[in-house]
């Protein structure tokens, strides 16, 4: 092809060229191939799987703190996106990996009812809570809050009062089985009244329909998506205090009901087998980048409700206390998916 | 003024600057089968966070608005699709680069990009606010009938014989129900196997049926016309100018991708398929379409370039994203501290103006560096094919995995590549395919979701004035062509019209 643009002449210089490039590579082929040898971890960079595709809400988390993590852990920290529903491409992804802490996964807490929810289709993820390793939970002040079109509903107990009248259409960004679709349930069993969940294709769509009339409210998470308060209100959000990118939005706790505080936290998991002491410099890492005050400052500007953190601990018996309580409107939420399947 | 005031910020050299980079990583990205802008905007924000908001967000616009561009050069050049938008391009695209006008088919979807893009920012600066009102009425018994008339052009793309052409949208249907449903949970046709859970990518599909297809389809060709070296008739410029031979075709592009792109519930892939469907409705000779029509590369070119700034129109005046790449726009539109919503546009300020003139600015650019570079591009035709075919098929694996990141996506590209073959080799169009697969997802995400809302009643799609218009557009594009040839018999005395000689 080369000769074909009339750069022949060329060619004896690209051939030296392309020799050098060779050479290149396999002196670092093999300084990776040494590196197998007992060092100290991390020798080479360190891949983040993101169960969803680039830009989304956890994915823009993820990227922000992984460009300050690598800071701390002396490698690159690489986030390789590899969606799915449920994250079980991603999970099968990390399972295939030598299990040395060089391959790890941002795990989103929904996976604790899709488990449940999808049995069948999530079998590889069944061990995730005896086995997984938790490393450090980066977005921990997130919920979903409940968004009525401006002036439709004064305040919390009016939607409640006009549901227990009629059935409310509620819409969310996602499918069931999703933190929106959850904490609609969870809404429903504390306040009472009677609501139906349309899922949507994504929180844009799921905004649209809202605004245009054709659901009644909208569940909706503050970090996923860019809210415009001009035009909706959030009549409560499942956090345990207010966020202070958006004070005026009150929480379900200070308006009567604690139960209803369901965050929706993002944090980094390592799989099975990973040898302790590297789950602790992967968390110490994550540790020091979160509070680092560039990460702060940048987490402050994009709005994202990112809390306190939660080191590995924290982030293992938030999920376990996750799945306890999805566990409690797993019946309900099976019901309802039956009912939408069979078209009744 | 801040309009003015705005247009010096956006031609300030920095911004310009900033603009010529986002331009030139956008047509690369966009020739690259597999990445889009999504990805190249998600890549770029971190380093662009402590630049100033001017800077950052012209880099990124410029970005996006070329990727749309440079999609269409791998469509004409190798017949793979580099964008979901330009899967349209390679119907007519690539004959011409078969025959030698690889120059003016660059030229041609340059031009019409250009116009395109303008178009759909006059919009956005002047008719942001009422076309985002619209578009929010716009629901879900809306798009499903949206869809079903969109399906109805099948008939036009099926050339000759229209039971080929039903059995392949139905084949492109088919493949859009794959995978986790939404409204249902359910999970369909995924035989067990984890990756089909999420459903095909329209884009990873494309590059299966349709261009993988079409590479092994050549290994038919006769020997001599394997090794024929197409000669490079013409330039880009040559195209460019001839951009405005065909006012019509720009038109509508422009229009359809503007309206189609200002509703959040569409994606790009639709406006351009819709466009070239309309296209080839409207055309004289509706038989030279896939054999190298010009219109067929303006058409959907016009519309996907409208369509970025039409996606701003909901992104910017309600704050609801219409595709991922708007969502991320969004993000970073937050990152400095503007927020979407009417206000922007009521105080319309100068950095908003100075934003919408980036638009213009980029469109201008990716056109000087496209005539800098596109009789080089076009150059590439004069390699006889056979030489070509390792490396693009290279080319669309490589594009196949990086579009996902997990190497099954090649298997599903070759189980894909094969029924494209079969289809071919049996002379099934390929149209019909595309646009099914396009559509089947929003048809069938809207009419499920219409129904839960309605509470299973039909009512809902006939409730509203859009929806009865629909209704009189979907039996028109039916019966229309059955009616009008009836009436004409009828009224007007059928030896009159066949009296004419045929024009």
């Amino acid at each position: 092809m080369i000769s074909l643009f009339g750069m022949g002449r060329l060619r004896s210089r690209r051939i030296v060229l392309a020799v050098t490039i060779i050479a290149i590579l396999s002196l670092v082929g093999f300084s990776a191939g040494c590196a197998k040898k007992k060092e100290k971890f991390p020798s080479k960079a360190v891949t983040f799987i993101v169960p969803m595709s680039p830009g989304g809400g956890v994915d823009t988390m993820s990227r922000g703190i992984a460009s300050y993590v690598q800071k701390y852990l002396g490698q690159p920290l690489v986030v390789e996106n590899v969606p799915g529903p449920g994250s079980v491409n991603a999970i099968a992804q990390v399972m295939k990996a030598p299990k040395d802490g060089y391959t790890i996964m941002a795990v989103t807490t929904p996976i604790m009812i899709s488990i449940h929810l999808y049995e069948k289709q999530m079998a590889l993820a069944k061990p995730f809570m005896e086995s997984w390793k938790p490393i450090f939970a980066f977005l921990t002040g997130d919920g979903n809050g409940l968004a009525v079109r401006k002036g439709t509903f004064k305040d919390i107990n009016a939607l409640v009062a006009e549901a227990k009248k009629r059935t409310l259409k509620v819409g969310g960004a996602t499918g069931f089985g999703s933190s929106d679709h959850a904490t609609l349930l969870q809404f429903a069993d504390a306040y009472g009244g009677s609501y139906d969940y349309i899922p949507h294709g994504g929180g844009g769509e799921a905004m649209a329909s809202l605004l245009g009339g054709k659901i009644d409210a909208l569940m909706i998470s503050l970090s996923g998506d860019a809210v415009d308060l001009s035009r909706v209100d959030i009549l409560g959000v499942s956090i345990a205090d207010r966020f202070e990118g958006y004070p005026n939005i009150p929480t379900f706790k200070e308006l009567g009901h604690p139960e209803l505080t369901l965050n929706w936290a993002v944090g980094a998991y390592a799989p099975p087998d990973v040898p302790d002491d590297v789950v602790k410099t992967l968390e110490t890492a994550f540790d020091k980048a979160f509070h680092d005050p560039d990460f702060q400052k940048w987490a402050k500007q994009a709005k994202k409700p990112i809390g306190t953190g939660w080191n590995a601990k924290q982030w293992g018996d938030f999920l376990k206390g996750y799945e306890a309580s999805a566990l409690k409107i797993l019946p309900k939420m099976q019901a309802e998916m039956q009912k939408a399947q069979s078209g009744k | 003024m801040n309009w003015v005031q705005g247009l010096f910020m956006a031609i300030s050299p920095v911004s310009i600057f900033a603009v010529f980079l986002g331009v030139f990583v956008g047509i690369i990205i966009g020739v690259i089968p597999g990445i889009g802008a999504g990805v190249g905007l998600t890549l770029l924000l971190p380093f662009l966070m402590n630049q100033p908001a001017l800077i950052g967000l012209a880099l990124l616009l410029g970005l996006w608005a070329a990727d749309g561009y440079g999609a269409s050069i791998s469509s004409i050049l190798i017949n793979v699709p580099g964008g979901s938008g330009a899967v349209a391009t390679c119907f007519d695209g690539y004959p011409m680069a078969r025959q030698g006008k690889a120059g003016q088919a660059i030229g041609l979807s340059m031009g019409a990009s250009l116009i395109g893009g303008l178009f759909g920012t006059a919009v956005l600066m002047f008719l942001a606010p009422p076309m985002a009102e619209f578009a929010i009425k716009i629901g879900p018994a809306e798009y499903t009938l949206l869809g079903l008339t969109g399906l109805t052009m099948v008939g036009g793309l099926s050339g000759d014989d229209p039971i080929k052409g039903v059995v392949s949208a139905a084949v492109g249907l088919m493949l859009s129900f794959v995978g986790y449903d939404l409204t249902t949970g359910f999970i369909r046709y995924s035989f067990g196997q984890k990756y089909l859970y999420g459903g095909i990518e329209f884009g990873l599909a494309m590059i299966g049926l349709f261009a993988i297809s079409s590479l092994v389809e050549s290994t038919q060709e006769e020997e001599e016309d394997a090794g024929y070296r197409v000669r490079v008739k013409d330039s880009t410029i040559k195209g460019l100018l001839a951009t405005v031979k065909y006012p019509g075709a720009v038109l509508r592009g422009s229009l359809v991708g503007t309206v189609l792109g200002a509703f959040p519930g569409i994606g790009i892939g639709v406006s351009s398929m819709m466009s070239y469907s309309i296209e080839q409705k409207v055309s004289k000779h509706p038989e030279t379409f896939g054999n190298g029509a010009p219109e067929g590369v303006i058409g959907p070119e016009a519309a996907n370039n409208a369509v970025q700034p039409a996606a701003l129109i909901p992104a910017l005046a309600l704050g609801i994203p219409g595709s991922s790449t708007a969502a991320i726009f969004m993000g970073a539109l937050m990152m400095y501290g503007l927020k979407p919503g009417m206000d922007l546009f009521k105080t319309s300020s100068a950095l908003v103006w100075a934003l919408f003139w980036s638009i213009v600015v980029a469109s201008f650019m990716y056109v000087i560096v496209g005539l800098a570079f596109g009789n080089f591009f076009a150059s590439i035709t004069g390699v006889p094919i056979e030489y070509l075919i390792p490396a693009t098929i290279l080319v669309s694996f490589v594009g196949a995995f990086a579009m996902d990141g997990q190497s099954t996506a090649w298997l599903v590209v070759i189980v894909l590549g094969f029924i494209g073959f079969m289809m071919r080799a049996h002379k099934y169009p390929m149209g019909p395919a595309v646009l099914g697969m396009v559509l089947g997802d929003l048809i069938e995400r809207n009419f499920n979701r219409a129904l839960l809302i309605s509470d299973h009643s039909y009512k809902i799609f006939f409730s509203g004035a859009i929806n009865w218009v629909l209704w009189i557009i979907l039996v028109l594009s039916i019966f229309g062509p059955l009616a009008w040839s009836t009436v004409k018999k009828l009224f007007l005395g059928g030896g009159k019209v066949g009296a004419k000689p045929a024009a």
